[in-house]
């Protein structure tokens, strides 16, 4: 019985220890799915903070949020390419920079942005559907109202 | 005739009267001229004085700094890495970690108290952090016992953008120099500052009996003022006129301005040492050069020892002349005693102490030449040569300093190796690197020459070279896209001929000299078959690859010759790894980028940079080329990569005519890599892509640490028959990748299929040809 309750207490720290073991970047950018992307209705963002992160790639979607509360665009894309650079493959950084992008007035770097994330984005999941959605905004700021009507549609079918 | 006599004496007498006060009058012209013309001189010296001392004193050259290493959890980080990284920011080990610029290491728990820092988002203060690692990762961040998600170190200077005279300094207050520092540097040089106008009439007396006495020049009888207005004001020419010039300055100088703001000025003007090209001017760079550390934090010993250095920064180098240096430093702590600056006791603890410096070379305060000259080209799209040599910007660059020691180190020790193996190329063969993050283009390394730290002709920018094999990819990416051919497809590698112009006959030749007859698509490429990449290149269009090259990102114009099959293009490492760099993200073309930030002197940000580019390729069509150079890496050219290195890992060798040029591109799922190796004089060198390009690659990822790539996602295996057709699963066939959004969905079991479009390839009139 000793020596049941001791390797009982043994595997649990044994799985204590390894669930104590924190997410890399790496996983935890596989696993971004449209939770991780702020609400968003035409020509509205919810918070940047919205949704679970890697701790690093948290802590700078809060500095990008209060940069784009005051609307400094520049700052919050600072922030928001340190996150890139963290996880090189979040889809949900490369939406929060588009619609940044789109904010200062370049709607081409905010396709751009959102054409990188679709490569990171499993192909007609929600996630990619989500990217897409603001993609047509893109290219509505463009004026290609046609692709962007298209897109809409793909996305609706 | 008396009278007449008398007359004539009183005329004798007259006229010397007269003509001395024709001279008297003169004299006073001439005195009166000379005192316009001194006043004139004197109010032209007094604005000069005025409007240089007033306005900007120095020019400031940019610093630009390396990445900052940013420590968050599961971040991939070896102790290696972050004890390399502390030691070059001048961090220094001891129990506690109590005060900024310390650190503690106990086991695999790390204690960094960070210096304050001013990053281009914000100034950050000191911050006392725990690091854990655990297999080779950041397991844990602590800061006042909470969990920390983000921190950066700060980042290491990593050289200056200096105007012609390459003076260089650190700015310091007053307040920020310690007093003991002042005094000794007065004791020294001036111990009446406090009571002369500029000019000391008794420091001059005291130097000429000293010089009479020695029979030499041994003591200047300049006051600090003076010093600062020769330094300052006037060249080096030693002239009565220009000395005469300097009191006058200095005069001026004490009438305007009070004893401390011309003491802080002395203390940032004064020219301590030389780095290179690099001018070390002030104590508040004397101090970062020469032991590691802010002014604030001198102990007595480097304060004197940097004050001796006032008399002859050269004579007495303490790295170079450590003798003469300690003695100077030694004499000065006495003067410091005798004045009562400190206790007799604090002199004897200081003199007893031996002389320590920090490494001239050290990563803190070395430059990184070939990095820098690219940095400076890109800034200088966006800004004046002359605001960067001359307003204090700070330029936050995106070099990875342990990447870059990685393949320094590794260059280092390759070509030693490669010459070793013949006498006859000992300091001949040179290189270039580059180095660059997967995803986002940011330059992680660059090397333009084996010496690392020459300024000279940088390889990785301006040399070009024939590219040979490395061409390659773009053959078989246009052969894939053409929907043609996929990686089990048959090509022919027989002997090839095709007439240029003026009647000249293109017959490239395999480098093993032999034909392998048809082999399937992917030996092509692995085996870097010259016959069979040229037969097909032809086959799908010169024109279509030529295109390939310049939807690649490549902007060097690329004539359709046959030739350019197999590389004969002269491309540089950088033009080259551009082009790489759209394969290895996936088909993102997007500028290779150093600037992450530039801020004034006072920290506000200027601008700031984040990716850009253009996603030209369909990704799933990357992820399947990729495929082929994973093959390359795995059993081909570069197979020794997967021997050392996880794989998978994508990689192409080249080697040009005559093995003039060996390549090596390629990368891991974090960083791409660039290397050439050859001789300036493009002689013919006894060594391939594989034998000398690939060991510096290999070298660099082992040390610097790499990354297998990903599974291919967009990717489906499939059985390929003996005829190099798609058939369906289950069928006895050799499996390739396939594009899983184009595989045709009606296949049937074992019934050879072809694919759609494959049904309407005609033969080329070349098959015909050959």
């Amino acid at each position: 019985m000793a020596r049941l309750v001791v390797l009982s207490l043994l595997a649990l720290s044994v799985l204590a220890g390894c669930s104590a073991v924190p997410p890399t970047p790496e996983q935890q950018q596989e696993d971004v799915g449209p939770a991780q992307l702020p609400h968003w209705q035409p020509g509205m963002m919810g918070a940047f903070t919205q949704g679970q992160h890697h701790p690093a790639v948290a802590s700078l979607f809060a500095k990008a949020e209060q940069a784009r509360e005051q609307s400094h665009w520049r700052s919050a894309m600072t922030y928001l390419d340190q996150a890139r650079q963290i996880q090189p493959r979040n889809p949900a950084i490369f939406y929060r920079a588009a619609w940044v992008s789109l904010q200062m007035g370049d709607a081409r770097q905010a396709e751009q942005l959102l054409q990188r994330g679709l490569v990171f984005a499993p192909q007609n999941s929600e996630l990619s559907r989500r990217l897409k959605l603001l993609l047509a905004e893109c290219l509505d700021a463009q004026g290609r109202v046609m692709e962007a009507d298209s897109l809409r549609a793909q996305v609706a079918g | 005739m008396a009278a007449r006599k008398k007359t004539s004496a009183r005329k004798s007498n007259a006229a010397p009267q007269s003509r001395l006060r024709i001279a008297f009058s003169w004299l006073l012209r001439l005195a009166i001229v000379g005192m316009v013309a001194l006043a004139v001189w004197l109010v032209y010296l007094d604005a000069q004085v005025r409007q240089q001392f007033d306005g900007k004193k120095w020019t400031l050259p940019a610093k630009v700094y390396a990445r900052p290493l940013s420590l968050y959890p599961g971040q991939l980080l070896s102790a290696e890495q972050l004890q390399a990284e502390l030691k070059w920011a001048d961090y220094r080990e001891s129990r506690g970690a109590d005060r900024p610029g310390r650190y503690y290491r106990d086991g695999n728990r790390w204690i960094i108290y960070r210096r304050a820092f001013p990053f281009w988002d914000g100034r950050e203060p000191a911050r006392r952090i725990e690091v854990e690692l655990r297999d080779d990762r950041v397991y844990r961040l602590r800061e006042n016992n909470t969990d920390a998600a983000l921190i950066r170190m700060e980042p290491q200077y990593i050289g200056g953008i200096f105007p012609s005279h390459n003076e260089d300094r650190e700015l310091v207050r007053l307040d920020d120099v310690p007093p003991a520092l002042v005094a000794a540097l007065i004791v020294t040089e001036d111990k009446a500052f406090f009571e002369h106008w500029g000019i000391s009439f008794r420091g001059i007396a005291r130097a000429m009996v000293a010089n009479v006495k020695a029979g030499r020049f041994v003591q200047g009888g300049s006051t600090l003022t003076q010093q600062l207005v020769k330094n300052f004001f006037l060249t080096n020419k030693r002239t009565l006129a220009r000395k005469i010039q300097e009191a006058f300055m200095a005069l001026l100088l004490e009438l305007h301005y009070s004893k401390e703001e011309i003491l802080q000025a002395y203390l940032n003007e004064v020219y301590l040492g030389q780095a290179g090209r690099r001018s070390i001017n002030g104590f508040g760079l004397a101090a970062r050069f020469y032991f590691g550390k802010s002014v604030k934090e001198l102990d007595l010993g480097e304060m004197a020892t940097l004050v001796g250095l006032v008399k002859g920064a050269s004579y007495y180098n303490p790295r170079r002349n450590p003798e003469r240096a300690k003695e100077r430093r030694d004499l000065i702590l006495g003067l410091m005693s005798e004045n009562n600056i400190i206790s007799d006791a604090q002199r004897m603890r200081a003199q007893g102490k031996p002389l320590l410096t920090a490494d001239s070379n050290r990563a803190g305060q070395r430059e990184y030449p070939a990095f820098l000259e690219l940095a400076r080209k890109q800034l200088q799209r966006d800004y004046r040569l002359e605001d960067l040599q001359t307003e204090g910007l700070h330029i936050f660059t995106t070099l990875d300093p342990w990447m870059q020691h990685a393949v320094e180190a590794a260059a280092q020790r390759q070509l030693n190796a490669l010459e070793s193996r013949s006498a006859t190329l000992k300091n001949k063969l040179e290189t270039a690197a580059v180095i660059t993050s997967v995803d986002g283009g940011e330059v992680r390394a660059l090397l333009g020459s084996r010496r690392a730290e020459f300024f000279g002709f940088n390889r990785a920018l301006a040399a070009q070279r024939a590219i040979g094999s490395l061409a390659k990819p773009v053959v078989y990416l246009t052969a894939l896209e053409s929907g043609r051919y996929h990686w089990g497809s048959l090509i022919d590698d027989r002997p090839v001929s095709v007439s240029g112009p003026g009647g000249q006959l293109w017959q490239p030749q395999n480098y093993d000299h032999k034909s392998h007859g048809k082999i399937p698509m992917v030996d092509g490429l692995a085996r870097s078959l010259n016959q069979a990449t040229a037969r097909l290149g032809m086959t799908i269009g010169l024109g279509q690859v030529a295109d390939t090259f310049t939807r690649l990102g490549l902007q060097a114009d690329i004539p359709p010759y046959p030739s350019i099959l197999l590389g004969a293009i002269s491309l540089s490492p950088f033009e080259v790894a551009g082009m790489y760099q759209t394969i290895a993200s996936q088909g993102f073309v997007m500028p290779l980028r150093t600037i992450e930030a530039v801020t004034t002197a006072s920290g506000d940000t200027l601008s700031s940079y984040s990716l850009t580019g253009e996603q030209r390729f369909d990704p799933a069509m990357m992820q399947w080329l990729r495929y082929g150079l994973e093959q390359v890496a795995e059993r081909g050219t570069a197979r020794r990569l997967t021997q050392h290195l996880a794989a998978p890992l994508a990689a192409k060798t080249g080697t040009t005519d005559d093995q003039r040029d060996a390549w090596l591109a390629g990368f891991d799922n974090r960083h791409l890599g660039v290397i050439w190796v050859g001789r300036d004089d493009n002689k013919p060198m006894p060594f391939t892509g594989s034998s000398a390009a690939l060991p510096i690659w290999l070298d660099t990822f082992r040390t610097a640490g790499s990354e297998p790539l990903p599974a291919a996602t967009a990717l489906t295996m499939a059985p390929v028959n003996d005829q190099g057709q798609l058939v369906g699963k289950g069928c006895r066939g050799t499996l390739y990748p396939f594009i899983s959004s184009r595989l045709p969905q009606q296949l049937t079991e074992c019934e050879e299929v072809t694919l759609p479009e494959q049904k309407e390839e005609k033969k080329s009139w070349l098959d015909w040809l050959f």
